[in-house]
């Protein structure tokens, strides 16, 4: 679990560069994505959720960052996440690929930030968006799906709530430093 | 006043909202579950799956169904958004619409700002926002409030009406630009030899036969087989022929479209997939798979297009398509998001069309301007020993040689793009400067016309920059300096105006000084260059390049600098309206 490095967080700063490479060039492709993904932008600038929240990174407007916090009354409850969300061009008719970014200790999140969760995958329907996509992982935090795991160790912890609550703090604050 | 109204539209519009694009619906179908979709939206969706987004029950393409109640639904609402639109512009204390149309110029500025407000004000239905994409403030002048959202291509529609002519100077750029290029101002050229084009057959003026060659044979590989399959005018839209407007009614769009049947082209023969492609002017290249994911996506468009009222002619739709399948090819997510906050980007072939519609249309009163500021400087230069190099100049290039290269400064102002980020004109300007002569004149004889428009309009643009992020590129910073080192060198009674080689030049130098007031408030915090009696004392360049005469007198030549303002100003700031 130590080594619960998001390779995609190392490669970011390259791609950031790119952008400003052809920043020159004028975008025209993608209207209809952008479009969306701005008018969900604006919706959720706009609306009253305060669990979740989600902004672009940088120049690149396929590529967000949401935050969630942990659903309360759960063990996750004061907990803080990132996560990375990509959009595809083909959004919203194929889903985004999003990932914890912090390091997040679940049945089924991987040590890598990988999500196991219908919707991203098999499930998808191109009315989800954004603010869907981060309140159905908020609720995964609360409602683990124990028979499907990503993280074993977590799955078979779950069932001792406060054991689970005390290993689960203990490796938010080792990895996200105590500041959080 | 109109709050409660407001939200009370706003929910309806809420409940006119396709799932899966967001925006208020585009020719709705209704599937067998009773779900509400874009046409084009959900039979996009059914290709990935077979089943309905919203309930995940089983639907398929054939079992779709127009919705022509909720469409009208959609119709009267749009009148409705219009109405308020019109009355909240009216209460506005800048009426944008009824501006003088010599004040053209800056008026984009403050329509942006004022959208920008409107983006800002919470009880305004948010699709304001998106409307701003096709019409601005002026929903007066918007002709098919309901449908015309697929895309910013849907104004070149057919059945729009095109007769309107342009009434307000802010249009916004693309209408301009097609109002500039199908309607052919009558008297604006006159007496011009007419030639017809050998390839597409449209008359148009001698002197843009070769340009406008050049592009019909560039683009006419696809083109002329559909000429020849849609049996319409194969009609390039720069060229400014009568032809052109009419060509709706001689056109195939009066014919209903008939929907495609689907048809497996993953088990088609190679040839018979070329063949339909061919059929409906596609291109032929690529592989097996790209052609049977090209066939398939055009059939979802088309068969989408057949729901509309209105449906496209096949040409426009081939175009949609075409321009479609380049951003699908194109480099992936290179979309940026300042570039996001430009809603008003002309499309750069619309664009250039637009500008040399705009030269060809102005060429006369360029070289009228021209022989008079020459004949002027013929008087006074004799008296007065004028350096023609100015400060900024000298900077760049202290041994300037003047080198009269008309045909060279022309060619490449036409082969540059206006559309380029303003952080990229200065920088490009300054590399081209030295290389153009520059001749002074004594600007006291000009001073006379008028600037009036201006300072009325200056305070509403200072006040409403507060909440617009500027950027700050090393190149703009450079502008900057420009500007004041240019307005603390320069005496200000000299003036130096360029030959006549390159009308475009001027214009898109005034733009640029246009551009830079907001600079100059970002980094002196004071709007100095508000104070200066006339704007174009501080262009940054040093090399003043705009008569006033022009400014005020040419209707034509404010429209285009309203285009070209539009342009930079969204390239250059990042306005971020929520």
């Amino acid at each position: 679990m130590a080594q619960n490095v998001n390779p995609h967080s190392a490669s970011e700063p390259s791609s950031s560069i790119k952008c400003n490479d052809d920043r020159q060039k004028l975008s025209k492709d993608n209207h209809a994505v952008t479009k969306r993904l701005q008018r969900e932008l604006v919706d959720l600038m706009m609306g009253a959720e305060k669990a979740v929240s989600a902004f672009p990174e940088g120049e690149n407007f396929f590529k967000w960052i949401g935050t969630i916090n942990g659903p309360i009354g759960t063990v996750y409850e004061g907990l803080t996440y990132k996560l990375s969300l990509e959009f595809p061009n083909s959004y919203p008719y194929s889903a985004p690929v999003v990932r914890f970014t912090t390091s997040c200790f679940h049945p089924n999140v991987d040590t890598a930030g990988n999500i196991c969760l219908d919707i991203l995958r098999e499930k998808w329907s191109a009315l989800y968006d954004v603010r869907t996509i981060l309140l159905s992982i908020q609720s995964l935090l609360g409602e683990p799906n124990i028979n499907s795991p990503l993280n074993p160790m977590a799955s078979q912890m779950w069932a001792n709530q406060v054991q689970y609550k005390k290993h689960l703090h203990e490796t938010y604050y080792k990895e996200n430093g105590k500041d959080k | 006043m109109a709050r409660a109204e407001f939200g009370e539209l706003h929910e309806l519009e809420g409940l006119c909202k396709c799932g899966i694009c967001q925006e208020t619906f585009n020719t709705p179908v209704l599937t067998q579950c009773s779900h509400s979709f874009c046409s084009l939206c959900i039979r996009k969706w059914l290709t990935t799956k077979a089943v309905c987004p919203a309930c995940s029950s089983e639907t398929h393409e054939s079992s779709l169904r127009k919705n022509t109640v909720l469409e009208n639904i959609i119709e009267a609402l749009e009148r409705v958004k219009k109405n308020r639109k019109g009355v909240v512009a009216a209460r506005s204390p800048q009426k944008p619409n009824a501006r003088a149309p010599s004040q053209g110029p800056s008026n984009s500025n403050v329509n942006s700002s004022n959208k920008l407000n409107q983006n800002l004000h919470p009880s305004v239905p948010i699709s304001a926002i998106s409307d701003s994409d096709t019409d601005d403030s002026d929903a007066f002048i918007k002709t098919r409030p309901s449908t015309s959202k697929i895309s910013p291509k849907t104004n070149v529609r057919s059945n729009v009406p095109k007769e309107t002519p342009p009434r307000t100077p802010c249009i916004k750029p693309q209408t301009t630009a097609l109002n500039q290029s199908l309607t052919p101002k009558v008297g604006a050229s006159p007496a011009v030899v007419k030639v017809a084009c050998p390839v597409c057959s449209v008359e148009m003026p001698q002197r843009v036969i070769n340009e406008h060659l050049d592009k019909c044979l560039s683009g006419g590989t696809t083109r002329s087989s559909v000429a020849t399959k849609v049996a319409a005018t194969p009609t390039p839209v720069s060229a400014p022929s009568p032809k052109v407007a009419q060509r709706a009614p001689d056109n195939s769009s009066n014919l209903p479209l008939e929907p495609i049947k689907k048809m497996v082209y993953n088990l088609m023969p190679d040839a018979q997939l070329r063949k339909e492609l061919k059929k409906y002017g596609l291109p032929t290249q690529g592989d097996r798979k790209c052609l049977a994911g090209r066939m398939q996506r055009y059939v979802v468009l088309h068969n989408a297009e057949c729901d509309a009222t209105n449906p496209r002619t096949l040409e426009e739709l081939r175009k949609y398509f075409e321009k479609e399948e380049r951003a699908l090819s194109g480099p992936s997510n290179t979309t940026k998001f300042s570039s996001m906050f430009k809603t008003k980007q002309p499309d750069e072939d619309e664009f250039d069309k637009a500008r040399k519609e705009y030269i060809r249309q102005n060429n006369s009163s360029f070289q009228n301007l021209i022989e008079q500021c020459r004949n002027r400087n013929k008087s006074k230069t004799k008296e007065q020993s004028v350096q023609p190099v100015t400060l900024s100049d000298s900077e760049d290039d202290p041994e300037e040689v003047p080198v009269p290269t008309i045909n060279k400064t022309s060619k490449d102002s036409d082969s540059d793009s206006p559309c380029d980020d303003v952080q990229k004109t200065p920088h490009h300007k300054s590399v081209q400067r030295p290389k153009r002569k520059v001749l002074s004149i004594d600007s006291d004889t000009e001073d006379e016309t008028d600037f009036d428009g201006r300072p009325e309009k200056r305070p509403s643009l200072e006040g409403n920059t507060s909440p617009v992020l500027v950027s700050k590129t090393p190149v703009k910073r450079e502008l900057r300096n420009r500007v004041v080192h240019a307005k603390v060198a320069e005496k200000p009674q000299r003036r130096s105006l360029k030959p006549k080689q390159a009308p475009k030049k001027e214009v898109t130098k005034a733009v640029v000084n246009k551009a830079s007031p907001m600079k100059v408030i970002d980094s002196e915090g004071s709007d100095s260059l508000f104070d200066t009696p006339s704007s174009a004392d501080t262009i940054p360049c040093g090399q003043v390049t705009r008569s006033q005469k022009e400014d005020s007198g040419d209707d034509a030549l404010s429209k285009f600098v309203t285009l070209l303002d539009d342009n930079s100003d969204s390239g250059s700031t990042t306005d971020f309206e929520i």
